[in-house]
């Protein structure tokens, strides 16, 4: 089992450098500097912060530096936000976003498997109908349509919950959570209702119960184990579309996470931020699939059917 | 030709027109169907038909309610401009961006794939790693390194869509291109000469197409959602020029003092993707073999 991490945690690396590479070497070639927007400065100052920031060094060898700086988790100063480092505001953005996004994943898992197993037990009944309904207006209703009406209908108009913004209150984290977790909800409920009707149907449950092993019993012992496999393997592009949502969740509630710097700093041409969040995210999200892997190795049923 | 033999071919169906037979038994679908080319009809013809477009502001009437019977059905938003006309316009863009970058997805895959698959070996490898990074790469990533890379245009935009989208449909066409490979017909074309990129234009690209294309209904659904994706966030369609994800974006920045911005775009494309979905389920029940 050990090993089987260490070797998925090993594959890890190429990627993340691959992607080191590519961003760095796309953020670099790309026209413009961080100082092209700037009123005309002498020749002389743009050369004395060039050297300051090392971009007069040949590219390769910035690129070493970048590697090794990133590996310390330095990715230097902010160019827009003045006396931050890069560090600061990923390690500031990132309790928000990771406290989001992980409620998210927790609570797509359990009410996905939840309706995904009772759709499976009750098939074509109102129950699998309803979750059936229910699963294809997440997929077909986009969150950023979803976010907004229900700030409308629960925020504006009902008062029960804050439009906006960040606090200690639970309340500022329900619509978020919720609204980040719909499309997930559905991708599971769909797959663990297929894989659920796939496994029941198999001869290993049937023995099961002829030997007088109650429903329930078999259930949680052999169907569950088996039917929730393609369920993990999913998590790690559930991480993704995570990601990717949570940058549009953290525009709509206004949250202070990570996410809003990817589109605030879009048309700045060499931003270190952007470099930095990058190669965070991508690390954690590799790390993440790391650990799919691993909980798949974990759970395969006792008696492979 | 004796008269049984003329009745059997008259009763002998081709797959096609047998899974069209069974879409068309499909109610859901059909009607989405319907539903889909009536939003294509209207987005289209209506703001051709009408006197105004737009981008024409009326400022006899800022902000105008909602009324039906009025010049402007759904009311104008704070410069005066015609929201309905501005959906069904919106509406192009998605819908000509989510077609045509089905397309391009669908020729871009496909060609990979079927090389990748046909050929093997060191070059499969290669390729099929480049996908496996890329997939693992969360698409926002790559949407904002386009977006550096060629500047913030509408090209940009539909490059990002098509690198969302085409990375799947790959995967499936290679290993169709897999199993093809070893077949009879391959080898007799190997055998008569025929150089690798004609077998693979000739015959791979084509025998791994209809493997991808019940998916492509889906690549649809996903472009426009991509592409609304981006345009809300600012990275996709630029002001002026308006699409459903800008307008949903615009609506929900106004959403305390006029919801109805919102809840047009919004309805629209739910009802769009909606329809897209039970097609691509229609299709997917017509046409898959394992499922007959």
């Amino acid at each position: 089992m050990l090993s089987l991490c260490l070797r998925r945690l090993i594959q890890g690396v190429p990627t993340i450098l691959a992607l080191a590479v590519v961003t760095f070497f796309i953020m670099r070639l790309a026209p413009g500097g961080p100082f092209a927007g700037n009123r005309q400065l002498p020749k002389a100052v743009i050369a004395n912060m060039e050297r300051v920031f090392h971009l007069d060094e040949p590219i390769w060898q910035q690129f070493l530096r970048f590697l090794w700086n990133a590996l310390q988790f330095d990715f230097g100063p902010s160019m827009t936000y003045r006396d931050y480092s890069v560090a600061r505001l990923i390690l500031e953005g990132a309790g928000p976003s990771f406290e989001i996004g992980l409620l998210a994943i927790l609570l797509a898992t359990v009410i996905g498997l939840a309706l995904g197993v009772v759709s499976a037990l009750r098939r074509n009944s109102w129950i699998d109908y309803g979750a059936g309904f229910i699963c294809v207006l997440g997929v077909a209703v986009p969150i950023f349509v979803i976010g907004p009406v229900l700030q409308l209908l629960l925020g504006l108009k009902l008062g029960l919950l804050p439009v906006a913004g960040w606090g200690d209150d639970w309340r500022f984290r329900l619509l978020p959570v919720v609204v980040l977790a719909m499309p997930n909800i559905c991708y599971i409920a769909r797959l663990m209702r297929a894989s659920m009707l796939e496994v029941l149907r198999t001869n290993y449950i049937r023995t099961a119960r002829a030997k007088g092993i109650g429903m329930r019993l078999v259930l949680l012992r052999h169907a569950l184990r088996a039917a929730v496999l393609p369920v993990v393997a999913y998590l790690g592009p559930a991480t993704a579309i995570t990601i990717t949502g949570s940058v549009v969740i953290e525009q709509i509630f206004q949250l202070p996470g990570i996410g809003r710097y990817f589109h605030r700093r879009r048309a700045q041409p060499r931003l270190h931020a952007g470099d930095g969040c990058h190669v965070v995210l991508r690390h954690d999200r590799d790390r993440r699939q790391h650990a799919d892997g691993y909980g798949a190795g974990h759970s395969r049923p006792p008696n492979p059917p | 030709m004796t008269d049984l033999a003329q009745d059997v071919a008259a009763l002998a169906v081709s797959p096609a027109r047998a899974a069209l037979r069974r879409f068309r038994r499909n109610g859901l679908a059909v009607v989405s169907t319907f539903l889909l080319l009536l939003i294509c009809l209207a987005c289209f013809v209506v703001p051709w038909v009408l006197p105004f477009s737009g981008a024409d502001a009326d400022f006899a009437n800022l902000s105008a309610p909602m009324d039906l019977f009025s010049a402007h059905p759904f009311g104008t938003d704070d410069l005066g401009r015609d929201l309905l006309v501005r959906v069904l316009e919106g509406g192009q863009v998605s819908l000509m961006l989510g077609i045509f970058g089905a397309v391009v997805a669908v020729i871009v895959s496909v060609s990979y794939g079927a090389t990748a698959g046909y050929v093997g070996g060191k070059v499969d490898m290669l390729m099929m790693r480049t996908v496996d990074v890329m997939l693992s790469t969360p698409f926002m990533f790559l949407v904002i390194l386009i977006n550096v890379m060629l500047g913030q245009t509408n090209a940009s935009l539909f490059v990002a869509v098509i690198i969302g989208l085409w990375l799947t449909p790959a995967m499936i066409a290679r290993a169709q291109a897999v199993r093809l490979r070893n077949q009879e017909f391959i080898l007799a074309a190997q055998a008569g000469g025929m150089t690798g990129g004609r077998i693979i234009r000739t015959h791979v690209i084509p025998n791994s197409l209809n493997v991808v294309i019940v998916y492509s209904s889906l690549l649809v659904l996903e472009a426009i959602l991509a592409e609304s994706f981006l345009s809300f966030l600012g990275l996709g369609v630029q002001p002026p020029n308006a699409s459903w994800g800008t307008l949903i974006s615009e609506g929900a920045q106004q959403l305390e003092t006029d919801a109805r911005l919102l809840l047009l775009p919004g309805a629209l494309l739910t009802l769009t993707l909606l329809c897209l979905n039970y097609i691509t389920d229609g299709l997917r029940d017509a046409f898959d073999p394992n499922d007959r």
